[in-house]
This record gives C-alpha cells, sequence and structure tokens, in this order.
C-alpha cells in the first residue's frame, strides 16, 4: 500500500466538514490539507474588481422599480437622470438583441450560403463545429479560401457593411475552427467585420450577439446537404461527424 | 501564520453611502445570522430600497461570480451582469425560500444558456495552466505565508466533471448546504454529497500531483534553499501522518 501525504477526504462526512468550514469562512489551520486551503481561496472574502458591476446592477434595479412603481412620484429630477441612465443600459444592452431581431426576421440569409457553393461551405460548416475535438483537421486547410465567396456578398470595400452582410460574415467567422480565426480576420474579407465590432478581439462576442443560433444553424445545414456530399468528397468527415453529438450532448445531459 | 488570501476591499470605500442599516461585511460568513440578514434585505429590496439591493449585491456577487468563473471562464461577467438584470426584474416575483438558491438557479439558467449559444467551447481554462500556475503559487504561497489564490483555486475545481465541479461549488462557494443545492441541480441531497466527495477526492489528488511534479521538474529557476520546502520532495519514501484535521 502507498501512502499518499493528502488522500483527500474519507468520506462524505469529512467532505461535508471541509465544505462546511469554506462555507462558512473559518481559515484553515496553517498546517491544514492543502485542500482545505484550495477551498478556503474559493470562498475568499471579496477581491478587488469583483464589485465592478455594482452600479450597473443598482441600475437595473432602478429601472425594474421605475416600471411598476410609476405612481410614486418624488424625487422628479433624479428620474429623469436615472430614466437617461436607463436608456443608456438599455441602448447598449440591446444593441445586439436588436441586430439578432434583424437577422431573424431575415432567416433565409444564412440559409444561401450552401446553395451556390455547396461543398466549400458545407466543407467550412463541417470543419468548423466541431473545432475542439481537433479530429477534423485534415479538412481544415480547405476552409480557408472557403471563406472567399463571402466578401463577395458584401459589396464594395467601401461601403459601410449592412446588418446581413455582418451577419452573414459571422456566420462564416464562426463556422471556423478556432485556428482560423485569428488568421481570417487578418484578410481584407474580414476587415468590415472587424471594424463593426470595434476590433478583431471583439469579433467573437460581437457575433455570438449577432447570431444567436450561428452554432447550431450551420451544423444543421451541414448535416442536411451532407448525403449528397459526404459519398464522394468527405470521407475524413466521418470521425468529425461522430464527435459533434457526442460532445454536445455530453455536457447538457450532464448539467442540466 | 498562514492566511487565506486576504485581499479584501474595504466596502465602505467602495459604494457610495449605504447609509447604516446595509453595511455589515458582505460575502463570506455564510452562517444562519448571515441568512437572517439577507431576507430582511430582500424584503426591503423588494420595497424598493436601494441600500437593501446593494446589499444584497455585495454579499452575493463575489460567489456567483465564482461559480460562474468556473461555468463560463472569461464570460462570468457579462454572464453576472445578465443574472443581476434578471434578479433585479424578478425580484417583487421572488416569494421567499432560500434567496442564495434563487440567484444561483438564475445565474445557472443564464450560464446554461451562453454555453448552449456557444457549444463548441468545452468549458474552461486549460487545466495544465493552471496546474502550473498551482505550483507557482504554492512556491509562493509558502514563502509569502500565504495560500493558493481564488483563482488558481475556481480552475482547479473547473477541470472536475461538470457535476463534481458544481456541487463543490455550490456548498463551498455559493454556500448552500447539500438539500438546498440539491434543489437548485435538481438532484437528491445524497447525490450532491457524493458528487461533492467524488470532487474533492479528485481534487486531492490534482493538488498531490502537482506537488509531487513540481520537486523533480523544477531545476529552472533559481529558488533558495530547496531543503526548506518539506512539501513534495520526500513525499513519495516518507510516509509521514501529518495532521490532516484541524
Amino acid at each position: 500500500m502507498t501512502f499518499r501525504r493528502s488522500d483527500g477526504p474519507a468520506d462524505r462526512a469529512e467532505s461535508d466538514r471541509l465544505l462546511d468550514a469554506a462555507r462558512a469562512g473559518r481559515p484553515p489551520e496553517p498546517r491544514a490539507d492543502p485542500l482545505a486551503h484550495l477551498l478556503a481561496a474559493t470562498a475568499a472574502p471579496t477581491r478587488p474588481g469583483e464589485l465592478a458591476g455594482e452600479e450597473q446592477a443598482l441600475t437595473a434595479f432602478r429601472a425594474a422599480r421605475a416600471n411598476p412603481a410609476a405612481a410614486e412620484p418624488r424625487r422628479p429630477r433624479l428620474r429623469v437622470g436615472v430614466a437617461a441612465w436607463a436608456a443608456a443600459l438599455a441602448a447598449t444592452a440591446t444593441a445586439g438583441v436588436a441586430f439578432a431581431t434583424v437577422s431573424l426576421e431575415r432567416p433565409e440569409q444564412p440559409a444561401p450560403p450552401p446553395v451556390p457553393t455547396t461543398a466549400g461551405r458545407t466543407g467550412a460548416g463541417d470543419t468548423g463545429s466541431p473545432s475542439q475535438s481537433g479530429a477534423g483537421s485534415p479538412s481544415n486547410g480547405t476552409s480557408g479560401p472557403a471563406a472567399s465567396p463571402t466578401p463577395d456578398r458584401t459589396g464594395g470595400p467601401g461601403r459601410p457593411a449592412t446588418v446581413q452582410q455582418l451577419t452573414g460574415l459571422c456566420g462564416a467567422y464562426l463556422a471556423k475552427s478556432e485556428q482560423q480565426r485569428a488568421s481570417a480576420l487578418e484578410t481584407p474579407a474580414f476587415a468590415d467585420l472587424v471594424a463593426a465590432a470595434g476590433g478583431a478581439d471583439q469579433v467573437e462576442a460581437y457575433c455570438v450577439r449577432l447570431v444567436p443560433e450561428a452554432d447550431p444553424t450551420p451544423t444543421r445545414s451541414a448535416r442536411a446537404t451532407r448525403p449528397p456530399t459526404a459519398g464522394n468528397a468527405a470521407t475524413p468527415v466521418q470521425p468529425t461527424k461522430a464527435a459533434t453529438p457526442a460532445r454536445r450532448t455530453g455536457r447538457p445531459s450532464q448539467a442540466g | 501564520m498562514v492566511r487565506v488570501e486576504v485581499r479584501s476591499v474595504d466596502l465602505r470605500d467602495v459604494g457610495h453611502g449605504t447609509g447604516g442599516r446595509w453595511s455589515g461585511d458582505c460575502y463570506g460568513g455564510n452562517g444562519r445570522s448571515m441568512t437572517g440578514e439577507l431576507s430582511e434585505a430582500v424584503a426591503a429590496a423588494q420595497t424598493g430600497d436601494e441600500a437593501a439591493f446593494r446589499f444584497l449585491y455585495r454579499s452575493l456577487q463575489p460567489g456567483l461570480l465564482r461559480y460562474l468563473t468556473a461555468l463560463v471562464g472569461a464570460d462570468a461577467e457579462d454572464v453576472a451582469s445578465e443574472t443581476w438584470l434578471q434578479i433585479s426584474r424578478d425580484l417583487p416575483s421572488f416569494t421567499g425560500g432560500e434567496f442564495r438558491a434563487w440567484t444561483v438557479t438564475i445565474a445557472r439558467n443564464r450560464a446554461m444558456d451562453h454555453l448552449r449559444r456557444q457549444r463548441r467551447r468545452p468549458s474552461l481554462p486549460v487545466p495544465v495552466q493552471a496546474l502550473s500556475e498551482l505550483a507557482g503559487d504554492a512556491d509562493t504561497a509558502e514563502r509569502a505565508g500565504e495560500t493558493i489564490g481564488t483563482e488558481t483555486a475556481l480552475a482547479l475545481i473547473a477541470t472536475l466533471p461538470p457535476r463534481e465541479a458544481e456541487a463543490v461549488l455550490l456548498r463551498a462557494v455559493i454556500g448552500l448546504d447539500a438539500e438546498t443545492a440539491g434543489r437548485v441541480l435538481g438532484r437528491r441531497a445524497g447525490a450532491v454529497r457524493t458528487a461533492a466527495h467524488r470532487g474533492l477526492r479528485r481534487l486531492a489528488a490534482l493538488l498531490e500531483r502537482s506537488d509531487v511534479a513540481r520537486s523533480p521538474g523544477q531545476a529552472g529557476t533559481a529558488t533558495p534553499p530547496r531543503p526548506r520546502t518539506h512539501r513534495g520532495r520526500q513525499a513519495p519514501n516518507a510516509p509521514k501522518a501529518e495532521p490532516a484535521d484541524g
């Protein structure tokens, strides 16, 4: 038998004691188990920065109060300020939603890509969605150039991109694998998107807001179009196909 | 003396005059009196008391943010904002029960939505990096008389299987008991206890491994006298029973 310095708690009762100590905020003994220190660290007192959203939360609170409590007439001047705050907050907070709504009203917009350039598009969709698995890497090389059809739809480079164009760009961007995304953003094809997002590092968050269903959509359309293409073009797709549902179902079922 | 990373903010400096009533220290100490104070503040906030709401925020946000950090990584702040937006909105409809559980349920739902939106991301920061940080952290900690940092601890917990991670987080970070955590997760208290226990054992093994890996692998840095670190080195062949309990 090997003796280890810290085997961890022996039973559930001991685990409960450790967790209760952490939850009560009791600092561990100096010589206590490293595990006790780890748990204490997770429940450590408030750290700088953790309350950074306080005013934002307060604003939300006031805004929420302002609606049902419309009968309450006190502090009119303050309420104007509050309304302005709330409006500003709402404008920033819902900008993405507004874009998303616009894009939702045009559901056929993400759909066209598969139709004209089925091979290239499907390839991008396939390699993009299981980007974590790494199994799709053999075919990754093809989707770099596959992005080039997209900028054609954005029209001239001089014009500001429309929401639909940005949605399309986001779709193309999100369909790429992690490794390809950074380099894709350096191409002129995605310049509009980078500009709209306010920087290359903002693109991901921007796109997720703009195209909330971006991930499922390409996957689904890729699936739909796969039967015709799968046989001839994409033999290596087989393993990635298996990987996608596995990973998908894994997470939510465990968590939720 | 070893201290738990105390880098807390003086809350009186942060706020803009909360008034005397809700000015107690907030996060941490999830004891019974704390729960009583919390429900008083909830009732006051439901009538529109801003100071009470601020108190709720300060009491709950650190835990929520840490929980969310383990669930969604760098996006935790965004998800936390969404959570507070919904808390503000739905506060009038809160009808009693454990407020902590209510808020963490909201946070959890927001996090799940977020993860659904970006499925490709498995969950969390790189475990390997966390481990090497941990090693460095532990070294520094030993010299400075401190322990593992909160970030590192969360990153390690985040490497656990989701069920176990959540059980540990809800118990230690949010401060729920096993029954309440079970309600949040839709599982029995016993299942939560088992998951938490497995998680802790796994964490202990992780700590052990990083500890052992640290001593042979640390040739590069100019460290002060090695023999003084009494962890790790002789651990494999010196089965001394350290007092693990307090």
